[in-house]
C-alpha cells in the first residue's frame, strides 16, 4: 500500500500473510532450537577441556567460534523479537520489517555456520585482527564468508533499530521517547501522553543500536577490504577498539532489550502498573550516553591505549551500572515487594533473571576495575560473568517471556517446579566452575587448560548436562501448557 | 509549512554543490585522511537531507517497507566508497575526485529519500546512521598503524 | 589447586559478599509477597529507600574509582617511582615468546612487549600457579609494562589471547633468580 496518505497508512497490514503473533512464535522456536544446539556445542567443548572427549585444537576453536557467534546472534534475535512483541502496539510497527530483520540475522548465522563447520574458521567470535588472516588453519573463503555473516547479523539488527526508532520519532520524537518531557515542561504534549517505560528502553536501544550497527558495518567492510586486498592497511589498535565497540555493545544491548520486556510483562504478574517518571528519563538517558563508552574495558591490558580512554572506559562502565542497579532492578523489586504476586513460570524467571543480571553485573564491575582486570583479563572469570549475564539473566528473561507469550498462566505444578530446580541447580553449578577457574587464573579460550582447569571442566560438563535437561523439559512444558490454555489469546499491553 | 521549512533545501543544496565541485577549483590535493572522511560524510549527510526533503513533498508515497532494503544496501555501500584506495586513485585528478563526490551525493540522496519513503521520519534515523558511520570512519578507516 | 591469595582473594571475597547481599535482598522481596498490601502503602517508603540507595551506590562508585586511579598498572601512573628499571624486550609470535630465559627477582623490570604476528598476551604465573599480572602483545605497537618478580623460582609465561591452533601450548618457563649486584645485570638501565 505504498500510495496511501501518511496519516492513513495501515501499519498493521498483513500483506505478506504473516501475523505478528506467528512471527514472534516462529522466531522463538528458531531461537530456542539454536540455543539448544549451541548449548550442546558448549557442553562438548567443556567435555573436551575435561578430557572426556577428544577434539583437535582447530576443531575446538572452530566450535568456540560457532558457540560465541551463534549465541550472541541468537540472543540478539530472541530479545529483539520479545521487545518488539510489546512495542508493536505502542508504536504501530509493521511485521514485514521484523521478517526482514529476522531473515537477515538467520542468514548471517547460516553464513557463519558454513564458514565454521565446513571451512573450519576459528579465531573466536571476536575475530581479532590479524588472526583471521595470519598463520591459520582455515581456507581464505571461510574468512570472507564469516565476515559477510557478521555483516548480515549487523544489518538485521540495524533494520530492527531503524524501524523502531522511526516508530518512536513518529509517535513521540526522540526526546519524548526518552520521556524527557517529564523533566522539561516545554516538551510536554497537549494530550499529556508520556512514553511508557518499554518505549523509553526502545529509544535507548535503537539509538545505541544504530551506533553499534554503524561501527559493525565499518569494521566488517574494513576487514573485507583487507581480505580482498591484502595490501589494504589496518591499524591493529584501531580495529581492536572497533571490534570491542561493536561486540561489547551489541551483547550489552540485549539486557536493555530485556529490560523493556520486564517493564511490559512484570506488571501482568504483580498487578501493579509500571509508571514513567523523571527518574526513568534520567536513568535511560544516562544509559544512552554511557553504554557505548564502556568498550575500552576490554583493552585495559593494551597499555599503549590512550590513557583517557582507559580511565573514561572505567568511569563509563561504572556510571552505566547506576541506571540498572538504582532504577530498573530496584524498581522491579519495589514493584514486587508485598504485591499480590502471582508466582508463575514467567514471573519466577523474570525475578531470577534480574538476580542473575545483578550477580553477573557485580562480577563484570570487578573485572572492569583496572587493577583487578590485571589478574582477571582473559581468564575464565570473563566467561563466568558474561554467562551469568546472558544465561542467568537475558536467557531467563526470554524463557519468562516465552511462558507469558504462550499464555502459560497456570500455577506451577510439581513437574514444572522439578524442571525449574534442575535448571537452576545445573546453571549455578555450571557458572560456579567458571568463577572458580577465573579465581585460579585458568585462561579462557584454551583447548587444553592448565590445572585445575580440566577438573573444573569435568564438573562443569556434568552441571551443563543437568542444565540442558532442565531447560529442555521446562521449555516443552511451557509450550504444552500454553497450548492447553489456548495459545490464540492475545493480551492487552498497557 | 513555514518559509524556513520550505526553503532550507536551497542553502543545503548550495553547500552540497560547493563541496562536490570543490576539487575542480582547488585542484589536485591530498587532505589528511581524517578530514577527507569527514568531508565525504558531510556530503552524505547533506545529500541525505535533500532526499528527505524531496520525499516529504510527496507524502502519499509513504509506507512501503521494501525501501528499507535499498537503505541498508546504500548505507553499506557508502563505507565501500570511503576506501582510501579509491581516494588515492582519484586525488590527483580533480574531475575523478568530483565524480567520487557525485557518487556520495547519489548514495546520500537516495538513502535519505528511500528511508523517508519507507516510513515517515525514518529519514532522520538514516541520517543519524550516516553521521555515526562518518565519525567512526574518520577515527581510522583504512589508516595504517602510526609508525609503519 | 592454586592457592588463592593477593588480589584474587580480595576479588573472591568481594564478589561472594556482594552476591550474598543481592541474594538475601531478593529472597526478602520474594517472601514479602506472602503478606500483600496496596501499592500506595509501599511506594513512598520505596522511593525514599531508592534515593538513599542511589546516593550510597553513587558514593561507593566514586570511592572505588578514586582508589583504582592510584593503582593502575600503566607507565604514566608508575613511571615516577624513581627506581632503576631493567629493560627487557619481549617478542610474542605463534607460538612462543622470544625473551630472556632468566630474570632477577626484586628488580623493577620494564617489559617492552610486542608481537610479530597476531595478538598475544603475556601472562605471568608464579611458581605456585597464581596469575600475577599480564599485558597484551599487539603487532605494530609496543606495550610498556612494569613488573617486579616478588621472589626467585620457576615462573611460567603463558599466552592469554587466542592466537591460533597452538594457543594452549604457548607457555614457557622463566627462571627468576635472587638479585645480583646491579652492575652484572644484562640489559641496559633506564
Amino acid at each position: 500500500m505504498p500510495t496511501e496518505q501518511m496519516g492513513a497508512v495501515d501499519l498493521h497490514g498483513g500483506d505478506v500473510g504473516v501475523t505478528p503473533r506467528w512471527m514472534v512464535g516462529v522466531s522463538l522456536v528458531i531461537g530456542f532450537g539454536l540455543i539448544f544446539f549451541l548449548g550442546m556445542v558448549g557442553g562438548v567443548m567443556k567435555a573436551a577441556q575435561g578430557n572426556l572427549v577428544h577434539l583437535s585444537p582447530s576443531t575446538f576453536y572452530a566450535l568456540l567460534t560457532l558457540h560465541g557467534d551463534g549465541m550472541i546472534s541468537t540472543v540478539v534475535l530472541l530479545t529483539a523479537v520479545a521487545h518488539w512483541y510489546f512495542l508493536r502496539r505502542l508504536l504501530n510497527l509493521r511485521v514485514e520489517v521484523l521478517v526482514f530483520a529476522v531473515l537477515a540475522i538467520v542468514w548471517g548465522l547460516v553464513a557463519a555456520a558454513v564458514a565454521i563447520l565446513i571451512g573450519g574458521f576459528g579465531p573466536g567470535w571476536t575475530f581479532l585482527y590479524p588472526l583471521p588472516f595470519i598463520g591459520n588453519t582455515w581456507p581464505v573463503w571461510s574468512t570472507g564468508l564469516f565476515f559477510f555473516g557478521v555483516l548480515f547479523v549487523g544489518i538485521g539488527f540495524a533494520i530492527f533499530c531503524l524501524d523502531i526508532l522511526a516508530g518512536i520519532i513518529r509517535e513521540y520524537g526522540v526526546l519524548n521517547g526518552l520521556a524527557l518531557d517529564t523533566i522539561f515542561p516545554r516538551l510536554r504534549r497537549a494530550d499529556g501522553k508520556v512514553a511508557p517505560p518499554t518505549v523509553i528502553a526502545a529509544t535507548m536501544v535503537s539509538i545505541d543500536g544504530i551506533l553499534t550497527a554503524a561501527a559493525g558495518t565499518v569494521l566488517v567492510v574494513d576487514l573485507l577490504a583487507h581480505w580482498a586486498m591484502p595490501h589494504f592497511p589496518v591499524d591493529p589498535l584501531w580495529i581492536k577498539n572497533l571490534t570491542y565497540f561493536f561486540g561489547h555493545t551489541i551483547a550489552n544491548l540485549t539486557i536493555y532489550l530485556s529490560a523493556g520486556v520486564i517493564y511490559a510483562a512484570l506488571p501482568h504478574y504483580t498487578g501493579r502498573p509500571w509508571h514513567t517518571n523523571r527518574v526513568y528519563a534520567i536513568s535511560w538517558t544516562t544509559s544512552l550516553l554511557f553504554v557505548p563508552w564502556a568498550w575500552p574495558h576490554h583493552l585495559y591490558m593494551d597499555f599503549v591505549q590512550a590513557p583517557w580512554l582507559q580511565i573514561f572506559g572505567e568511569a563509563s562502565t561504572y556510571i552505566a551500572t547506576i541506571p540498572a542497579a538504582v532504577v530498573t532492578i530496584f524498581g522491579a523489586l519495589l514493584l514486587v515487594y508485598r504485591s499480590e504476586m502471582r508466582w508463575r513460570i514467567g514471573s519466577t524467571f523474570f525475578m531470577a533473571g534480574l538476580l542473575g543480571w545483578l550477580v553477573g553485573g557485580v562480577a563484570a564491575m570487578i573485572d572492569a576495575t583496572i587493577p583487578f582486570n590485571e589478574v582477571l583479563h582473559n581468564t575464565l572469570w570473563v566467561p563466568a560473568h558474561f554467562h551469568t549475564y546472558l544465561l542467568g539473566g537475558v536467557f531467563l528473561f526470554v524463557i519468562g517471556f516465552a511462558s507469558y507469550f504462550a499464555g502459560d498462566d497456570a500455577p506451577p505444578t510439581r513437574l514444572t517446579k522439578t524442571f525449574e530446580w534442575v535448571f537452576f541447580i545445573g546453571m549455578i553449578g555450571f557458572l560456579a566452575m567458571f568463577y572458580a577457574g577465573g579465581i585460579e587464573g585458568v585462561p579462557r579460550r584454551e583447548a587444553v587448560q592448565p590445572v585445575p582447569g580440566p577438573l573444573l571442566a569435568v564438573i562443569g560438563t556434568a552441571f551443563a548436562a543437568v542444565l540442558l535437561i532442565g531447560m529442555t523439559g521446562l521449555l516443552i512444558e511451557i509450550f504444552r501448557r500454553g497450548q492447553r490454555n489456548g495459545a490464540t489469546h492475545e493480551r492487552e499491553v498497557t | 509549512m513555514t518559509a524556513l521549512q520550505r526553503r532550507w533545501p536551497l542553502p543545503v543544496g548550495l553547500a552540497v554543490a560547493a563541496l562536490v565541485f570543490g576539487p575542480l577549483f582547488t585542484g589536485p590535493s591530498v587532505p589528511p585522511l581524517l578530514i577527507h572522511h569527514m568531508e565525504h560524510s558531510l556530503i552524505l549527510l547533506l545529500a541525505g537531507l535533500l532526499g528527505i526533503a524531496y520525499a516529504r513533498r510527496h507524502p502519499r508515497l509513504y509506507g512501503d517497507p521494501t525501501w528499507l532494503l535499498g537503505v541498508i544496501v546504500l548505507a553499506t555501500f557508502s563505507v565501500v566508497l570511503m576506501l582510501p584506495d579509491i581516494y588515492s586513485q582519484v586525488d590527483a585528478y580533480p574531475v575523478l575526485h568530483t565524480l567520487l563526490h557525485l557518487g556520495f551525493v547519489t548514495v546520500g540522496y537516495f538513502g535519505g529519500y528511500m528511508a523517508e519513503r519507507y516510513s515517515p521520519r525514518a529519514g532522520t534515523a538514516w541520517t543519524m546512521l550516516v553521521v555515526m558511520m562518518g565519525v567512526i570512519t574518520a577515527s581510522g578507516f583504512g589508516a595504517p598503524p602510526p609508525h609503519v | 589447586m592454586v592457592p588463592i591469595a593477593g588480589k584474587q582473594l580480595v576479588i573472591l571475597v568481594l564478589w561472594l559478599a556482594l552476591s550474598t547481599i543481592v541474594v538475601i535482598a531478593f529472597s526478602w522481596v520474594v517472601s514479602s509477597t506472602k503478606r500483600p498490601v496496596p501499592v500506595g502503602d509501599v511506594q513512598p517508603g520505596g522511593y525514599r529507600l531508592r534515593r538513599l540507595w542511589g546516593w550510597f551506590y553513587g558514593t561507593l562508585l566514586v570511592a572505588a574509582f578514586a582508589v583504582t586511579l592510584w593503582t593502575v598498572p600503566y607507565a604514566w601512573a608508575q613511571g615516577s617511582t624513581g627506581k632503576p628499571a631493567l629493560v627487557v624486550h619481549v617478542y610474542a609470535h605463534q607460538f612462543a615468546f622470544t625473551m630472556p630465559k632468566k630474570l632477577p627477582s626484586g628488580t623493577r623490570i620494564e617489559f617492552l612487549v610486542t608481537s610479530l604476528d597476531v595478538n598475544h598476551d603475556m601472562g605471568i604465573y608464579s611458581p605456585q600457579g597464581e596469575l600475577l599480572g599480564q599485558v597484551q602483545a599487539m603487532p605494530d605497537y609496543t606495550n610498556v609494562f612494569f613488573f617486579t618478580f616478588p621472589k626467585p623460582g620457576r615462573y611460567v609465561i603463558r599466552c592469554l589471547e587466542l592466537c591460533g591452533a597452538g594457543h594452549s601450548y604457548m607457555f614457557q618457563p622463566l627462571q627468576v633468580y635472587a638479585p645480583a649486584p646491579a652492575s652484572t645485570l644484562g640489559g641496559r638501565s633506564a
